[in-house]
């Protein structure tokens, strides 16, 4: 896994991509306000010295497929964020491996500006613009003026349809989220009373604390909401959404990559978010915490200093 | 109330410089104080000047529905003598996280100072509803509110924690009411939680009510007890989710006087109370002290043991008025033995776990009954079917008084609905949520048009609407013409473009609050309700085709509302139509203290 990974970095092999297979296919072609950090496997600019992973954080699990590329969509999204036809040149796929906070498979827009046309990109439908509004819904619902502006993104392969009826739309059914996350809990109690089962398999929901530095509060997101860790991200944005500073705050921080997304994990560690594949994720985190750039140095020591002298 | 009006002896003329006549502002105010209903004492502050004065001075209760729309310094110096203040803040559709948090997270401070500075020397009692209120808010409240303010209510409320609660607790010492109901607390370290229960001050307390049901940490029993124990006039009890019925019914032995009880759990627990614990013992705590004539109202039931349940039926549900059962799953096999009972129902809240069969079970029991809601116990659009059609009808057959139904199901049909209009005269509001969006009439495949026609056509005294379905344009063609008293609306998914929205605005002359989401509406609609707007209290549109040119038009030729356009999509997926708008007449122009999502126009 390391080996295969650093060999990558060092070859600057456009066509290899290490790929998780995970459910979700979306992939943003902009950075978002909450990042997560690249595996640990490859970071500085030059192509030389390979760092050994920081403490804490638990290799990555070996790649379940290895694709070339090109241009077929396969649903796999591109997990540590290393595109195979951006021009193939050996900076940008370095720059693919060094420390950005950008999740993975995102481009940052400053980073790759003509990244964005050719990478591998599985946009959501449109819908997605409410979260994951359906579609597929019958034309009284079209015409909302929700069309992408023309840049590239409108040549992106279509997503795969989803099945319709799966679809769930922000505030729809129009119940208070307490109500429906209390529900899911009694319900979820009297089938696993019914099954005799282990109440966490097949459990309905997956609540964990999010906390941000900043904030005045915590809040719950519910981890089965999200297929992926792109959704997750879009999902805490949204929520933290009043705490961007500035005239337009998220950009700013987008810009900083100032956030970064950390987990606490079944052992009680602090992981950077981004590092397992999602599933596995989701079984271990027991809380979030939306850390500030500057505070994360602890857990990624040398990756810190590295970004600094990435930053412009 | 109007009658009075034309009693009193019309003012007197002045000739030069009229003398204050003390004597009929002493009567004029003496007889304004009969006058309660807001509309009378709107209309009778609009007579003249000296009516004016004296309404203002009289006017006890205060309603400010929109807290953006009057600052606290204007209100306090009209109605410097309010005793009770309502305030309301955030839209409904805030409820279902389409606003993003933080849209005016410091509207209340203001209120909060000047209540702090004694603006309002008389208050008593002040009710929020989804309003932030911050725990330094209510430290600053708790520490400086006159000792004769006594109710504190919190309705959808948001921004604070135990640590406000226990500062409202220590410092107001006559505190006759504290309800925290279906508010979403800041979640706290477990380690961090405040005991507000134990911050009460020593000795008997003056609580009449006290209602946490929606307080997610444990609350320590012994301290809750102790709390229970000293207030001897306590009548309003709702704990929450963590007390197990063993502890219930030690809280019950200390409150014979109860009326309304939120019942926590409703389950035996693991406590040295619950050693022991057997049906008889609740029976007897349901029966004892006549609470089976007092008990009026029943919540609660946050983890139902169904078997309990049905033991208190002989005993609590004859003299039931209300009854929510809206966080208890129960089968219609649990619900009939106890629905039986409850003849003298008013007001039901319900799972639709009861399925059809459970709710004509209830309709043939409760023919009082006059606000049902019936909630889905899986809210997804592809949940599993519990209740159909056949409830609603069955409902409408039973309950022909009924004022006020919540529906949510999966499909409808249209001839459901024409039956409820024609057995329900008396309806006031209506509430359909068929949770598949666009859903047709699925037996005729037709729209849901007729039945929402004949809705508005038959239920005359109709003030409140909420559609849902496979709507066109002929639906709110319906509602415009025949919607006269409708004064709430919320349209969702639904219309087929702007002449939808044109009849509702041109058509619905007492239209108050307007709520729209994703409906394929544009400026062209927008704009033909230019005439109404300033008789509105506010008109929210989101996901609809409207433009900033659009809402730039509105905002020009209308310079009272504050029209605000929210962005609540993250950056990365934001378009250039307009997201929401929210608008809403102010006397104070816009706020400034708006977050970056937001622009005011």
């Amino acid at each position: 896994m390391h080996s295969t990974s650093h060999e990558q970095s060092k070859a600057s092999n456009s066509h290899a991509l290490l790929c998780y297979s995970l459910q979700s296919s979306l992939v943003p072609a902009a950075a978002t306000t909450f990042a997560l950090p690249l595996p640990p496997i490859a970071i500085k600019t030059t192509s030389d010295q390979l760092h050994s992973p920081p403490l804490l954080i638990p290799p990555p699990t070996p790649p379940v497929h290895v694709l070339l590329l090109p241009m077929s969509p396969p649903l796999e999204h591109d997990y540590i964020g290393l595109s195979a036809a951006a021009g193939g040149r050996a900076d940008d796929d370095l720059k693919g491996t060094e420390l950005r906070l950008g999740l993975p498979g995102c481009e940052s827009p400053d980073r790759r500006p003509t990244a964005a046309a050719t990478t591998l990109e599985l946009l959501p439908a449109k819908g997605a613009k409410r979260g994951f509004s359906d579609e597929a819904v019958p034309p009284a619902a079209g015409g909302k003026g929700k069309e992408k502006s023309g840049d590239e993104k409108d040549k992106k392969v279509a997503a795969p349809p989803q099945p319709a009826a799966k679809a769930q739309v922000v505030g729809w059914p129009p119940i208070r989220s307490y109500r429906k996350n209390t529900m899911a809990t009694t319900t979820n109690q009297l089938k696993s009373s019914k099954e005799d089962s282990d109440a966490k398999q097949g459990q309905e929901f997956l609540y964990v604390k999010v906390s941000m530095d900043g904030a005045p509060y915590l809040r719950k997101v519910d981890l089965k909401t999200y297929k992926n860790y792109k959704e997750l991200s879009v999902g805490l944005e949204k929520m933290f959404i009043g705490f961007s500073t500035g005239k337009d705050g998220v950009s700013e921080n987008k810009k900083d990559g100032e956030y970064v997304l950390t987990y606490e994990d079944k052992d009680g560690d602090w992981m950077l978010v981004g590092d397992v594949p999602w599933e596995m994720f989701t079984e271990s985190c027991r809380r979030l915490r939306v850390m500030k750039g500057s505070d994360a140095v602890g857990l990624a020591a040398p990756r810190a200093a590295d970004k600094s002298k990435i930053k412009n | 109330m109007s009658e009075e009006d034309e009693d009193q002896a019309p003012p007197k003329r002045p000739r030069a410089t009229p003398p204050p006549d003390q004597v009929l502002d002493n009567v004029l105010e003496t007889v304004l104080q009969f006058l309660a209903a807001p509309r009378d004492r709107s209309a009778a502050s609009l007579v003249c000047c000296s009516w004016h004065r004296a309404e203002s001075a009289t006017r006890v209760s205060l309603a400010v529905r929109n807290i953006l729309a009057a600052s606290p310094a204007r209100a306090a110096r009209r109605f410097p003598n309010a005793h009770h203040i309502l305030l309301k803040g955030r839209p409904r559709f805030a409820d279902f996280n389409l606003l993003p948090p933080g849209w005016a997270g410091s509207a209340f401070r203001p209120w909060a100072a000047a209540f702090a500075s004694a603006a309002f020397p008389a208050l008593r009692s002040l009710s929020l509803k989804r309003i932030t209120v911050t725990d330094d808010d209510l430290d600053l409240l708790a520490r400086s509110l006159p000792a004769s303010f006594r109710e504190l209510s919190f309705l959808l409320c948001d921004g604070f924690s135990s640590r406000g609660l226990a500062s409202i607790a220590s410092h107001c010492r006559g505190l006759r009411v504290l309800d925290v109901v279906d508010c979403e607390m800041n979640e706290e370290e477990d380690d961090e939680v405040s005991d507000w229960v134990a911050a009460f001050p020593r000795g008997a307390t003056n609580l009449e009510s006290l209602c946490f049901e929606c307080f997610t940490p444990q609350v320590p029993f012994a301290a809750l007890e102790a709390l229970v124990a000293r207030s001897p006039r306590l009548r309003r009890l709702g704990v929450n989710q963590h007390v197990s019925l063993g502890q219930l019914r030690r809280l019950m032995a200390l409150t014979p006087h109860l009326t309304h009880l939120g019942t926590g759990a409703f389950r035996p627990g693991d406590g040295a109370e619950d050693e022991g614990l057997d049906l008889g013992q609740i029976l007897t705590a349901f029966s004892s002290a006549g609470r089976a004539n007092t008990l009026v109202s029943l919540s609660g039931f946050r983890d139902l043991a169904p078997e309990y349940l049905l033991s208190i039926a002989t005993v609590a549900a004859a003299n039931l008025t209300s009854l929510d059962l809206s966080y208890a799953p129960v089968t219609p096999d649990q619900f009939l033995p106890f629905i039986a009972q409850c003849r003298n129902l008013e007001t039901l809240w319900v799972l639709d776990s009861v399925r059809d069969e459970g709710l004509d079970a209830m309709a043939s029991f409760c023919k009082k009954l006059q606000v049902l809601r019936v909630l889905p116990l899986d809210a997804h659009e592809d949940a599993d079917e519990l209740v159909s059609e056949i409830g609603l009808a069955a409902i409408s057959e039973g309950c022909r008084e009924l004022r006020s139904i919540l529906y949510f199901c999966q499909r409808m049909t249209n001839a459901a609905v024409i039956t409820m209009s024609q057995n329900c005269p008396e309806l006031k509001v209506f509430r359909l949520c068929i949770m598949g969006r666009h859903q047709p009439d699925h037996m005729t495949g037709e729209p849901m048009d007729e039945g929402f026609g004949a809705i508005v056509r038959n239920c005359s005294k109709l003030t409140r609407l909420s559609t849902s379905g496979r709507l066109t344009d002929q639906a709110f063609e319906y509602i415009g013409k025949y919607g006269k008293s409708v004064r709430t609306l919320s349209v969702a998914f639904a219309g087929d473009g702007d002449l939808a929205l044109q009849h509702l605005l041109q058509g619905c002359s007492k239209l108050e609050k307007l709520e729209i989401r994703d409906c394929p509406f544009g400026d062209a609609g927008l704009l033909s309700g230019m005439h109404h707007f300033y008789n509105m209290r506010f008109v929210w549109m989101s996901g609809c085709n409207l433009t900033l040119q659009g809402c730039k038009e509105v905002a020009r030729r209308l310079p009272r509302m504050v029209v605000e356009l929210v962005n609540s999509q993250p950056e990365s997926e934001r378009t250039d139509g307009v997201d929401i708008l929210y608008m809403y007449r102010s006397l104070e122009g816009p706020r400034e203290d708006v977050p970056p999502f937001v622009k005011i126009l």
